[in-house]
């Protein structure tokens, strides 16, 4: 087993990088495609002025720790912003459009390099660093776990409702 | 209730930056002033003794507080009316490794304050007014800048440029596309990633095709804290197969780092047209390649998705120029 593990090691490197490398085109992808086909916000092309309690993330972009304290007050121009919503229903009933199938697609595809990155990286690591390979291999499993389960439980809620829908119309139309 | 600022005596944006050129600059004249008091004392009463060195000392790096390799000599002196003076130094590593204690060097003091001293018998000052001219120089170029700052006075072509921004419409002010910005930030990113990756690929062949292995003594460790994590960088010293004695520094992890000790041997490989260019043999340089790989093809990728971006920028501006001509 370990000698297969270790045969295995540089392989897996060279299939964590290249999954990777197709993950971060795919995601720029997206950018790309949800800049060109999204939604315009409001904000863009305008000056923001943002005057709002100090969040803990702001805390830990000024290199501080601890409780955040006091206001954030600032003012910047957005040059871009772009978004693009799709529901599991539009899916569903054959509203949604071919753009925001492609988009859908473009994330499922996502999802599935991101395991196959993280799992061969772990891969990778068993050898030299079992402890932390375990782990790796164990965040990506969960990871893609979580994400199947929630893509399939909205499918399923949203064909339920559907259906549920589909129903009460044809019970209205007996009635009358 | 906050008075409104009048548009004579606004504070420009770039008060805070002098400000804080003004404070740390105000600090260099300070030493300045005190480093030429002391070399002027030094120079007006001089008087030359022999010092002898009574011990050396060295601090490895991660004990007693030490982030880097310290070498120290201790010495002493005596002045002309008897009075024993007590000093130590920090030294080069090749210059710790040379001295032993008994070793004698001359001191310079001041004949009236022996405490103060300086090593050698040059007491020329004519560098040290020099600098300390040109602190001074720049601290009155930094406070002038800071009371302009203070006080700034919009010029008319301003104030009017200001007052026909504020009329025009919101859409005229869009001058710049959004995806082109966004599309050329990236591009930018992308091919800085993409060089940086090339060229230590390029030194990784280099390394790999005309590496030769030599046996390092380590000088020097240190740990430099950086905002982005620690560094460990390692001084060392090897000769190479011409027998030019080299003395470099590599960066290395802190695993190896706490494996090292200072003047222990270390294989290296050097590049014999460079030899100051190292890298540990013991380093895996499979991994190193994929990554630099990794790092050069990420920077390639943003750069290309930057380029689309820029592309369709221009495109849908072109077509809305277009659309607007024909309505």
């Amino acid at each position: 087993m370990d000698s297969l593990l270790v045969t295995l090691a540089p392989y897996s490197l060279v299939a964590a990088a290249v999954f990777g490398l197709l993950f971060v085109a795919d995601f720029l992808a997206l950018i790309i495609y949800v800049s060109r086909s999204g939604k315009i916000e409001p904000e863009e092309g305008h000056v923001v002025t943002e005057n709002r309690p100090l969040t803990t993330s702001d805390v830990a972009i000024l290199g501080r720790t601890g409780a955040p304290g006091g206001r954030y007050w600032g003012k910047h121009k957005v040059f871009l912003s772009r978004s693009m919503f799709v529901t599991d229903m539009s899916l569903v009933d054959g509203t949604a459009t071919k753009a925001q199938r492609r988009f859908v697609h473009g994330v499922i595809l996502a999802i599935i390099l991101f395991f196959l990155a993280w799992f061969c990286g772990g891969l990778a690591l068993l050898p030299s660093q079992p402890a932390s390979g375990i782990l790796v291999v164990m965040f990506a499993t969960v990871s893609i776990f979580l994400s199947v389960r929630s893509l399939r439980k909205g499918r399923a809620d949203a064909l339920r409702k559907l259906q549920e829908r589909q129903e009460s119309r044809e019970a209205h139309r007996h009635k009358l | 209730m906050s008075r409104p600022k009048s548009a004579k005596t606004k504070k420009s944006p770039y008060f805070v930056i002098f400000a804080v050129l003004l404070f740390i600059t105000t600090g260099w004249v300070g030493m300045g002033m005190i480093w030429e008091y002391s070399a002027h004392l030094i120079a007006s009463q001089r008087q030359v003794a022999t010092a002898t060195i009574t011990g050396k000392v060295m601090h490895p790096a991660g004990q007693g507080g030490y982030t880097k390799t310290s070498y120290e000599e201790d010495f002493a002196f005596t002045t002309t009316d008897g009075k024993r003076i007590e000093g130590k130094t920090g030294v080069t590593a090749d210059y710790w490794d040379q001295i032993k204690p008994g070793d004698t060097f001359k001191v310079t003091y001041a004949a009236g304050q022996p405490g103060t001293y300086h090593i050698g018998t040059d007491t020329s000052t004519m560098i040290g007014d020099c600098i300390f001219l040109g602190i001074v120089v720049i601290w009155l170029v930094v406070m002038r800048l800071t009371i302009r700052a203070l006080h700034r006075h919009p010029t008319p072509r301003a104030a009017s440029a200001a007052a026909a921004d504020a009329t025009r419409p919101a859409v005229a002010k869009r001058s710049v596309n959004g995806p082109v910005l966004a599309g050329a930030g990236l591009s930018l990113v992308g091919m800085l990633f993409l060089l940086i990756g090339v060229a230590n690929l390029a030194g990784e062949r280099g390394f790999r095709i005309h590496g030769k292995a030599a046996t390092a003594i380590v000088l020097t460790k240190s740990t430099v804290h950086g905002k982005n994590g620690d560094s460990y960088p390692l001084d060392v010293r090897f000769t190479t197969d011409e027998g030019k004695l080299i003395e470099t520094s590599i960066g290395v992890d802190f695993a190896t780092m706490t494996s090292l000790h200072e003047h222990l041997p270390i294989k290296i490989i050097y590049l014999p047209k460079d030899p100051e260019q190292i890298r540990l043999a013991s380093d895996n340089q499979f991994s190193t390649y994929v990554a630099l790989w990794c790092f050069s093809a990420f920077g390639g990728i943003l750069a290309i998705g930057g380029a689309i971006m820029i592309g369709f920028g221009f495109l849908d501006a072109k077509r809305e120029r277009v659309q607007h001509a024909v309505r």
